[in-house]
């Protein structure tokens, strides 16, 4: 029963990716059970994103995303939110109008009013207590520790992604290919930065870019290396797409073996960047006509999974 | 486009219709040519696509059936071929209607109350039968190529009666009443009667 096994691998998935979640939001603040260490930098949007993907079946979400509401949305970037949710599934698009509609109405953050939804059509439990005010001295809280320190937007994220890179040479393209900017806003933020020396640049074409880590360490009061950059978002996308798939609890359509494994490649597909980026190294469907793909699928699953646990 | 076994397309057909049944559409398909001749059991060989002559335009009637041109093919089957394309690492045109070209000059009379179904999921396939593909092959290899030409090969494996090859005559000369060509089917005729004796 290919089904059976699939339908395994999607809920060791989804476990791991809601490990990941509430790593992710123990590192900035929430009073939450359970969470681990975390290993890598917090992507607020992404974290913000895949949390609305998965509430629907994992309901505490919302109570970590109403406080959030409460206490850390201004922290968010709406433009880049907005970009970032084109990739993820409609129905995480309309729980951001929901989430949207909470920060402007209670969060009172007008920022938000052109991804609110009109009638969010959705009671959002409010009485829990996860805690008063973000932790932006985890390191993992970097991007969100910048954006205070520096505003809300590119640059305070380009310095966060350039020291989570551990100081290796990045160009514009790369920036962007992992902050979700336009390159034409990155170039611009580049060169201020430069011209401020807080960043570093080649003089060849096209130019690259860094951070010193051990520079900024006195400021950041930190004793060592930020934790680690991965590409949340992408990741993150694929999970939406796979929850809104199997439709909870690994639920999976009722069809045939081939058609599941078209629609797994369709996935796979679609989201072959959040490997590439992340190197995920996961079987290449070309390599396995019609439903021959479903067993190698199952083990892109469990990579994934691994990786997740891995990686947060 | 390269040759493969009769197996691969016939997957490739359950496939197509394993996708339109998720989708809730059925879709009934004429199919002629290698794969009709493989599928009936009348030659083993390999085979390069699926001619599509025609597809299912309703039902007229509990014992018959309302052929149309397969130009353009119905949207959702050409979703279909074009996932399985990638799916299997077929060509695009593994499925795909140039013999649906006969209709300019018409198909044999009474093609649609012979055809021999077969269904997988939400494809219909209506498979030419042998009386009709003789019409056909005798067409094509008088059209196309000489005695070694695949489709000369495929008219002696239907090992045509002298009466059906005459009725066919008879149709393949309406395709072209040039009197050039009527001389080539006689000799594509000749070479058959020799060859399947």
């Amino acid at each position: 029963m290919p089904e059976k096994e699939l339908a395994k691998a999607l809920h060791q998935l989804r476990e791991a990716a809601l490990g990941t979640l509430w790593r992710q939001w123990g590192a900035l603040g929430a009073a939450i059970a359970g969470e681990g260490p975390t290993r890598s930098i917090v992507d607020p949007e992404g974290l913000v994103l895949v949390s609305l993907s998965l509430a629907e079946e994992e309901r505490r979400l919302w109570d970590v995303l109403y406080w959030w509401v409460k206490v850390g949305a201004p922290l968010l970037s709406v433009q880049r939110i907005k970009n970032l949710a084109v990739r993820f599934p409609e129905s995480t698009r309309g729980r951001l109008g929901v989430f949207a509609h909470l920060a402007h109405r209670e969060g009172r953050d007008f920022r938000w009013r052109s991804l609110e939804s009109s009638s969010p059509g959705k009671t959002i439990r409010s009485g829990k207590s996860l805690g008063r005010d973000p932790q932006l001295h985890h390191p993992a809280a970097l991007m969100l520790r910048l954006r205070v320190g520096l505003g809300v937007g590119v640059k305070a994220d380009l310095v966060a992604f350039l020291l989570a890179t551990g100081g290796v040479w990045v160009t514009v393209k790369g920036i962007a290919e992992g902050l979700s900017y336009t390159p034409r806003a990155i170039h611009r933020a580049v060169d201020d930065l430069v011209a401020a020396r807080f960043i570093q640049a080649t003089t060849g074409t096209p130019a690259a870019y860094r951070a010193d880590s051990m520079a900024w360490a006195p400021l950041l009061e930190s004793s060592g290396k930020p934790p680690a950059w991965r590409y949340w978002p992408p990741v993150f996308a694929l999970v939406a797409d796979l929850a809104a798939w199997a439709g909870g609890e690994g639920a999976l359509p009722k069809t045939t073996a081939y058609v599941l494994s078209s629609r797994a490649r369709d996935l796979v597909e679609r989201h072959r960047i959040a490997f590439a980026r992340n190197q995920i190294k996961i079987p290449s469907p070309e390599d396995y006509p019609g439903e021959k793909y479903l067993q190698p699928f199952e083990e892109t699953l469990r990579r994934l999974a691994l990786w997740l646990a891995e990686s947060a | 486009m390269d040759a493969r076994p009769i197996s691969i397309l016939e997957r490739g057909l359950a496939a197509v219709g394993d996708l339109l049944a998720a989708e809730g559409v059925e879709v009934g398909i004429i199919v002629a040519g290698g794969t009709a001749l493989n599928l009936l059991g009348i030659v083993q060989r390999t085979t390069d696509d699926v001619d599509v002559l025609a597809i299912l335009r309703d039902r007229a009637g509990s014992d018959g059936v309302t052929l149309a041109p397969p130009d353009p093919l119905p949207e959702p089957l050409q979703r279909a071929i074009a996932r399985v394309a990638r799916d299997f690492q077929l060509p695009e045109d593994w499925m795909n209607t140039v013999v649906g070209l006969q209709w300019q000059t018409g198909l044999p009379l009474g093609l649609e109350r012979r055809l021999r179904w077969r269904r997988y999921g939400g494809l219909r396939v209506g498979l030419v039968a042998r009386y009709d593909l003789i019409f056909l092959k005798l067409y094509a290899a008088a059209d196309s190529g000489g005695p070694s030409s695949v489709h000369f090969q495929d008219l002696l494996a239907l090992r045509p009666t002298e009466r059906e090859l005459q009725a066919a005559a008879a149709w393949v000369r309406e395709q072209d009443p040039t009197p050039e060509f009527s001389t080539i089917v006689e000799q594509v005729m000749t070479h058959a009667r020799e060859r399947v004796g």
